[in-house]
């Protein structure tokens, strides 16, 4: 497979305050990552982990404070390119909240068919194919929709707008952020669906970014999954890998937590590997393993040093000094 | 069966709007069970915060109660006059709402402002009440000594959560009802924030209701539940009937289209269509446009909520030819 995007060694500092107290808030730190190309990559991760800052750094929207972004193999920061260029022919970004994303004065007709003129639709056949594609992402039927506003439409519908607009200049990749997060639990798997059939027919790549671990595994079953902890990726590889045989203690206790919705397995009893449930502050961060304050296998060596994210079998990597030493994780 | 804390019976709640008045709780009869944990299940605007409201009479200025009853521990509270409803809500009945954490008073220490609540309602001495309050923040699995003298912001989001949690506890209620009390939390926080109510339930057993539109997050902890669709109820059960033998095709296609972090995936699939207008629902059964089971009566007849044993109720006109399997 062919690589979309590559971060290498990849850091995002964010200066903050005023004169007298600065601070740095390291939202990503050494991360090194590739986006292959059709692929869905998963991004999993507590709140303030840096993954909408990952996003950021993928598209091209935030310029690494070190480290190198590659577009195919390109440098971007030294590409001579228009920055619209580079971040619409090649990734579009879909957030989660939809509302904001849409111009509340505009018709869905207007909002899909300015961008269908701008790539070289005829203002002639812009309507046909405003419908066309509305059928393609699920809202119908299309000729009710056209003369809609955002506030018509629910969550999931404006949602698919989102989309549909976000595949109109034929992107290599979309970054979707929490697309799914506002929407109820109910619906979200259609939105799912949506991105997948995305992937498939359209041959987009997607790099899923979300907290809910149950989402992540649903839409990246045949892809991968990264998981971030304070800036840095801890475990990575294979969804059904990583899954089957998570090893970080940081994933297992996140598993742990995650909520099963069947009572008979959720009632089993459990105890997450964890001393801490806080999360350190991104401005002053430990030492060693960032995880090591809140872990409960956590040695000496895990205070004083990094631990480097190692291949462990094929393609799953993990960044642990007692990988292989803490007990395995069970699906209960 | 356990003694029902609250009966709602044949409750109808509108709202004024512009289009004239939506029904948004319809002919709704629900018992909760005393000492039990009851979830309260359904889509975004289905009605659930409304009979929330409806039961502490906190509806909004355009709402109002049609027609109907709502008990407590027998006792039939939309009689009672203003001042007692008020004092009932206190003493009886606790709430947590969704991002309560912005309740909390920012300029005054957490310890400070559980006192007062305590004061206000109660004739203890100001010792008494900030033994009580630490006690309380000891429950929730807060370390009394820290928390007491920091101001909100000085606390993380689940904190905060917890702290209302035990205030809301102070009075010794009688009732916890929790309206979406785990969203905006990490997974984590989430995860002690739901053994603390678990927990909570099991030691002061406690009734407590909670209102969610994700299964996902009462799974562990409740006993029984409550499926609510288009300002209906369409089923209540014990959690084990509702989760392995619904007879209702509602139910069951919410269930399946829950994504999970084991099992099949390849039986997942989301139920066609969009939850109706509360403005003009759909005739007869308010889920017929979307039920895969539906016939010509499901358009005409508007199904009761009907018991089919073990304290199982449920709302299809088709119900025994339904099954979860
Ligand atoms: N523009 C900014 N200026 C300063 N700090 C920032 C900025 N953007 C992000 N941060 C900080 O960087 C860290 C990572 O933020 P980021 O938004 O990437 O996290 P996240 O994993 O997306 O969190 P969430 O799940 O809450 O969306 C956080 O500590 C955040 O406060
Ligand atoms: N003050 C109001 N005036 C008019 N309509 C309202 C008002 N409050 C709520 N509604 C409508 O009543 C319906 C039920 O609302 P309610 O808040 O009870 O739903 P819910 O099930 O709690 O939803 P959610 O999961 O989104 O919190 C919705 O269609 C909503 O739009
Ligand atoms: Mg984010
Ligand atoms: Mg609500």
């Amino acid at each position: 497979m062919e690589s979309l995007v590559e971060l290498r060694d990849v850091s995002v500092t964010f200066k903050m305050g005023g004169l007298r107290k600065r601070t740095q808030v390291h939202a990503l730190s050494d991360l090194s990552l590739c986006l292959f190309e059709h692929e869905i990559l998963a991004v999993v991760g507590e709140s303030g982990c840096g993954k909408s800052t990952l996003g950021r750094v993928v598209l091209g929207l935030i310029r690494p404070t070190s480290g190198e972004v590659l577009y195919m193999d390109e440098n971007i920061w030294k590409m001579k390119w228009k920055r619209s260029q580079r971040s619409h022919s090649t990734g579009q970004i879909v957030h989660q909240d939809s509302y904001a994303a849409l111009n509340p004065m505009r018709t869905v007709y207007q909002t899909l068919s300015a961008p269908l003129i701008h790539y070289g639709v005829r203002r002639g056949k812009s309507k046909e194919e405003v419908c066309n594609l509305l059928k393609f992402v699920g809202v119908m039927p299309p000729g009710y929709f056209l003369n809609k506003y955002p506030h018509h439409l629910s969550g999931g519908q404006r949602q698919r707008i989102v989309f549909a607009r976000s595949i109109i200049p034929k992107p290599k990749f979309i970054v979707a952020d929490e697309p799914v997060s506002m929407i109820d639990a109910s619906l979200r798997l259609s939105i799912l669906d949506l991105m997948m059939k995305l992937n498939d027919e359209m041959s987009i790549a997607f790099l899923y970014i979300t907290h809910d671990l149950a989402t992540a595994r649903y839409i990246a079953r045949r892809g991968r999954i990264a998981v971030i902890y304070l800036g840095r990726i801890i475990e990575m590889g294979k969804l059904d890998d990583v899954f089957q045989r998570p090893l970080h203690p940081y994933f297992q206790a996140l598993l742990t937590a995650a909520p099963i919705p069947d009572p008979r397995l959720a009632r089993k009893k459990k105890v997450l590997p964890l001393k801490s449930m806080e999360l350190p502050s991104a401005e002053n961060l430990p030492s060693g393993c960032s995880f090591h304050p809140r872990c409960s296998y956590a040695e000496e060596i895990c205070t004083t040093e990094r631990p480097i994210l190692k291949k462990e079998s094929g393609d799953h990597w993990v960044a642990c000094h007692k990988v292989g030493r803490i007990p395995s994780w069970n699906h209960i | 069966m356990a003694i029902p804390i609250i009966t709602i019976k044949d409750l109808v709640v509108e709202y004024k709007v512009r289009e004239g008045a939506i029904r948004v709780v319809d002919d709704v009869s629900l018992e909760v069970p005393k000492g039990r944990f009851t979830a309260l299940i359904g889509e975004s605007g289905c009605g659930k915060t409304t009979i929330v409201e409806a039961i502490l009479n906190t509806l909004p200025p355009n709402g109002y109660i049609r027609k109907g009853e709502i008990l407590f521990n027998g006792k039939n509270l939309l009689l009672l006059k203003e001042e007692e409803q008020r004092r009932f809500r206190w003493k009886k009945i606790a709430t947590v709402f969704q991002a309560a954490q912005n309740s909390l008073n920012p300029i005054k220490v957490i310890g400070e402002q559980m006192v007062e609540t305590i004061l206000d309602h109660e004739s203890v001495s100001k010792k008494e009440a900030l033994k009580k309050s630490s006690n309380l923040l000891e429950l929730v699995g807060l370390e009394p000594s820290r928390v007491v003298n920091s101001y909100p912001h000085e606390i993380s989001g689940g904190m905060k959560q917890k702290v209302i949690i035990a205030t809301s506890l102070l009075l010794d209620p009688e009732m916890l009802i929790l309206d979406e009390p785990t969203t905006a939390l990490d997974l984590i926080t989430q995860f002690y924030l739901l053994e603390t109510l678990g927990k909570l339930h099991k030691k002061l057993g406690i009734t407590t209701m909670m209102v969610t539109h994700d299964v996902s997050n009462v799974a562990r902890h409740a006993d029984r539940v409550a499926i609510m669709y288009a300002g209906k109820i369409v089923e209540v059960g014990d959690i084990d009937e509702i989760f392995y033998n619904s007879h209702h095709p509602y139910t069951i296609g919410l269930l399946n289209s829950i994504p999970s972090i084991i099992g099949d995936l390849s039986k997942k699939k989301p139920i066609p269509g969009l939850p109706p207008s509360l403005l003009d629902p759909p005739s007869g059964c308010r889920f017929h446009p979307r039920c895969s089971y539906t016939k010509e009566v499901c358009k005409n007849i508007v199904p009761e909520l009907k018991s089919i044993g073990n304290e199982h109720l449920t709302a299809c006109l088709r119900c025994s030819d339904i099954t979860t399997e």
